[in-house]
């Protein structure tokens, strides 16, 4: 009892030299030491109509199609294109054409007479078609709408691989030797730059026997019109890589070049008169060019985010990225800043419009002073700390500059689905007091 | 020496003597009037704020803020009473008005300000107002049988406001995807029998019709009081209140209003803000009943070295807004040391658990037979550990004048 009577007058004693300590206060202030974390949400741009087949390929002629390519819809890491065009097309008998020697032989031989191709009677010239056809395209022109939408940097990339492939079939079980040539021209079909000159078959000197293969049909898939059929396991009478050429068209002194095929062919084979009169076989010739667009990466490569995002930006307006009109903008706020000990950005990069092997590093350089500090780009922390902080406070403009390096011989890509996807966090660490009044 | 030291032994002891049958005996009538008034919380503490420099630690206060959130408690309870003593028979009235509200804020908001957050976490801030305002007058018969003491009190009370769980939410998420949700919801009831109106902006009570609607919601309840004194300085005793017949309030007045709002985080300025106006109800009949408080408690009371020494221990519990879906529960205890001079001064300190609040106080009695002054403060709070730091104050003063 005695112990409950001292401890209750040591309660009441408490109060009093409790309440004997109060005074009113002069000063008030919050001390803070927690994390808050806020989240921007995701900053996204789609590059779809930059980088769409129109813009990328934009070819007008007849005989000449091209097709977004999806070959068995396996790989969509790489935008595929598909060009197709009609090399030749022709009857045997127009490819004689008003022969006089062919009609009076054909005049006078029985219908089961087997005319051989490869041995015609004298007097009559071997059954061989040339001419030139061009593409009516620029491999230069994907380059530059690259480079358009993601800036001048992505210049220095050239074309990983360019399969080609020829169809040739005259039916009858003929066959034809030939000499393709590749070339750059102008609107005439006149080579510009000879020393680009490349043949996929045959030489300037001898033909190449190529097996009889038509065009397979081309199967479109419903949803986005893409051909999915896969023409490198489809039989075909060619089959080159034609990265090389192609990528010499920068090299090419005139914008307007074109692709352009030179083709000779002489028919072989034996069939009869009946045959070759009243079946009337045909030449056919077509090729498809298909046109990844992967690149290797021949210089390093550079991209300001904050332009890129921004596109209104140039770099000359760039505005200061608090918004403050003056360095001393934020003077009033300093108590408050003060108790921030460090600032994290967190980022997490969804989607890019481009991918590359190896990775694709991200570079900050937050007071605009070229001092970057590097970060894996598919997602990270930029942690400020309260140095960090205070610099950028003191710097105006503060201008940082945001940038996405790929390094020389890196394998880059544009993917199918061509967008920008990332994002972003903000962590705040306080650890601090803030006088109020 | 020896004689002055027996001398003043014999005055002392004639004092307490006439002292004892003076100053400690009954009035045969007194009237009695005063009130208490108590404030406190649970959370911040007087200690805490009232230095020079006063540096507000948001993450102390997150620790420190209970799982129950923060609480604000406000009681007071004026009161008249008059007795009439006759020999062994007690006879008394009293009348006086019980106020209690409790408000409750949500510990959310505190761990928001003092740990932070992570996104897509919801902050969710809910304010909870809860209030009952009684008017009382209780009759009381005291009477011995055999060395039992026995009071019975019965009273009729009126509901004159009750709030309940009324307040207003605020949920505020930074999702993910950068989008900001604010949302807030206010509905704030009150229900009494009187007759509010709304007059240019003014609240005002009918006054014409405020006898009818107070007597037409009456109840009743009950307090029977034990005591069994075994010796002249030890007893025991217990205390029952027992409600009879509840309360009736008939009508609701209400205000309600909400605001939605949700935009990206980066666009959140250029968008535009629109607040519901609050909707004030005129008052809808809708029933309520209630009850004052069941309580039960039970107690020793004994005097030591000659009763210059009293103490007093009890325990017991309340149940508050009984038979009513949500009855609250709460144990009380109280613990007194009174020092007792011929009953003529008293100093006393006590702890206690009384109506969800705990108190440590100082108490004061001069009686000069014809005049009683009762005069006590208490530090309190809801919260045990916070009650000793000044989290709360109260105080009570009672006259009693008489014969």
């Amino acid at each position: 009892m005695k112990k409950a009577s001292a401890l209750l007058s040591l309660a009441g004693l408490l109060f009093f030299f409790n309440s004997c300590s109060w005074e009113i206060p002069e000063t008030v202030s919050v001390k803070t030491n927690a994390s808050y974390n806020f989240s921007f949400g995701n900053f996204e741009k789609n590059l779809d109509s930059e980088l769409n087949i129109q813009s990328m390929l934009s070819i007008d002629k007849e005989g000449v199609s091209v097709y977004d390519y999806y070959p068995q819809k396996k790989d969509s890491k790489i935008q595929q294109f598909l060009i197709t065009m009609k090399i030749y097309e022709k009857s045997l008998a127009d490819i004689f054409g008003d022969n006089t020697s062919l009609n009076s032989f054909l005049q006078y031989c029985p219908d089961d007479f087997t005319i051989d191709l490869n041995n015609l009677p004298g007097g009559l010239p071997p059954l061989a078609a040339s001419g030139t056809e061009t593409f009516d395209f620029n491999p230069a022109e994907i380059m530059s709408s690259i480079k358009d939408a993601l800036g001048n940097d992505f210049a220095a990339v050239e074309l990983c691989s360019v399969p080609v492939y020829i169809y040739c079939s005259a039916g009858n079980g003929l066959s034809a030797d030939a000499k393709l040539k590749m070339f750059y021209g102008d609107s005439a079909k006149n080579s510009i730059s000879p020393v680009y000159d490349t043949y996929i078959a045959g030489s300037a000197t001898e033909r190449k026997n190529l097996s009889g293969t038509t065009l397979p049909e081309l199967e479109t898939d419903t949803r986005t019109s893409a051909v999915i059929t896969d023409l490198a396991i489809e039989n075909s009478s060619l089959n080159q890589d034609l990265a090389l050429f192609m990528n010499n068209a920068k090299n090419v002194p005139r914008s307007d070049a074109k692709v352009c095929i030179d083709y000779d062919f002489l028919l072989k084979g034996e069939l009869t008169k009946g045959q070759f009169v009243s079946e009337n076989p045909k030449l056919v010739v077509y090729a498809a060019i298909v046109l990844p667009v992967k690149f290797t990466v021949t210089n390093n490569i550079t991209l300001d985010i904050r332009q890129f995002i921004d596109s209104s930006n140039s770099s000359n307006q760039r505005t200061d990225i608090f918004g403050r009109s003056g360095p001393t903008e934020f003077r009033d706020m300093m108590k408050y800043i003060d108790a921030i000990r460090s600032t994290s950005l967190i980022y997490s990069t969804s989607a890019m419009p481009f991918k590359a092997e190896p990775g694709i590093i991200f570079s900050v350089d937050i007071l605009g002073n070229n001092d970057y500090r590097e970060y894996e780009l598919d997602g990270g922390i930029v942690t400020f700390n309260y140095d960090d902080i205070h610099n950028m406070i003191n710097t105006y403009p503060l201008c940082p500059n945001l940038k996405i390096k790929i390094l020389k011989d890196a394998v880059f890509s544009v993917p199918r689905t061509k967008e920008f996807k990332m994002n972003l966090a903000v962590n705040i660490i306080t650890d601090g007091t803030i006088q109020l009044f | 020496m020896k004689k002055i030291l027996l001398l003043l032994i014999f005055v002392c002891f004639n004092m307490t003597i006439f002292a004892e049958s003076f100053f400690a005996k009954h009035r045969f009538l007194e009237l009695k009037a005063g009130t208490d008034v108590n404030f406190s919380n649970n959370l911040l503490a007087a200690n805490d704020f009232m230095k020079k420099d006063l540096v507000i630690d948001l993450r102390k206060i997150a620790e420190d803020c209970p799982d129950e959130g923060f609480t604000v408690l406000a009681k007071m309870s004026p009161s008249v009473e008059m007795n009439l003593n006759i020999k062994s028979l007690g006879f008394g009235f009293s009348t006086g008005i019980e106020y209690f509200q409790r408000m409750d804020l949500n510990k959310s908001l505190f761990e928001f300000l003092g740990y932070g957050n992570s996104i897509g976490q919801s902050v969710i801030s809910e304010l909870k107002n809860n209030a009952e305002v009684f008017a009382y007058a209780q009759l009381d018969a005291g009477f011995n049988f055999k060395k039992l003491r026995f009071h019975v009190k019965p009273a009729v009370f009126i509901p004159v406001l009750v709030i309940n769980n009324s307040g207003g939410t605020v949920t505020a998420v930074n999702e993910a995807d950068g989008t900001v949700r604010l949302h807030a919801d206010l509905n704030m009831e009150v229900h009494t029998p009187l007759d509010f109106t709304m007059e240019d902006g003014q609240i005002k009570i009918n006054t014409e019709s405020l006898e009818s609607t107070l007597f037409t919601g009456y109840g009743f309840d009950v307090t029977a009081a034990l005591s069994l004194p075994f010796t002249e300085s030890f007893g025991i005793g217990a205390e029952a209140r027992v409600p009879l017949v509840p309360g009736r309030l008939n009508k609701k007045y209400s205000v309600t209003s909400s605001f939605a709002f949700e935009s990206p985080v980066l666009e959140i300025a250029n968008n535009t803000y629109v607040f519901n106006q609050p909707v004030v109800s005129n008052g809808i009949e809708e029933e309520m009943y209630i009850n004052r408080a069941l309580k039960f408690f039970a107690y020793v009371d004994t005097k030591l070295f000659a009763k210059f020494v009293e103490i007093y221990a009890g325990g017991g519990f309340g149940l508050r807004r009984p038979f009513s879906e949500i009855p609250i529960f709460y144990p009380e205890y109280k613990i007194a040391v009174t020092f007792n001079a011929f009953s003529i001064f008293k100093l006393g300190i006590f702890t206690q658990y009384m109506d969800q609040v705990f108190a440590h106080g100082l108490g004061m009695t001069l009686n000069v037979r014809l005049v009683q002054l009762d005069l006590g403060a208490t530090i309190q709070s809801a919260s045990f550990k916070k009650s000793f730091v000044g989290a709360g104050a109260g105080a009570y003063a009672y006259v009693t004048v008489g014969f």
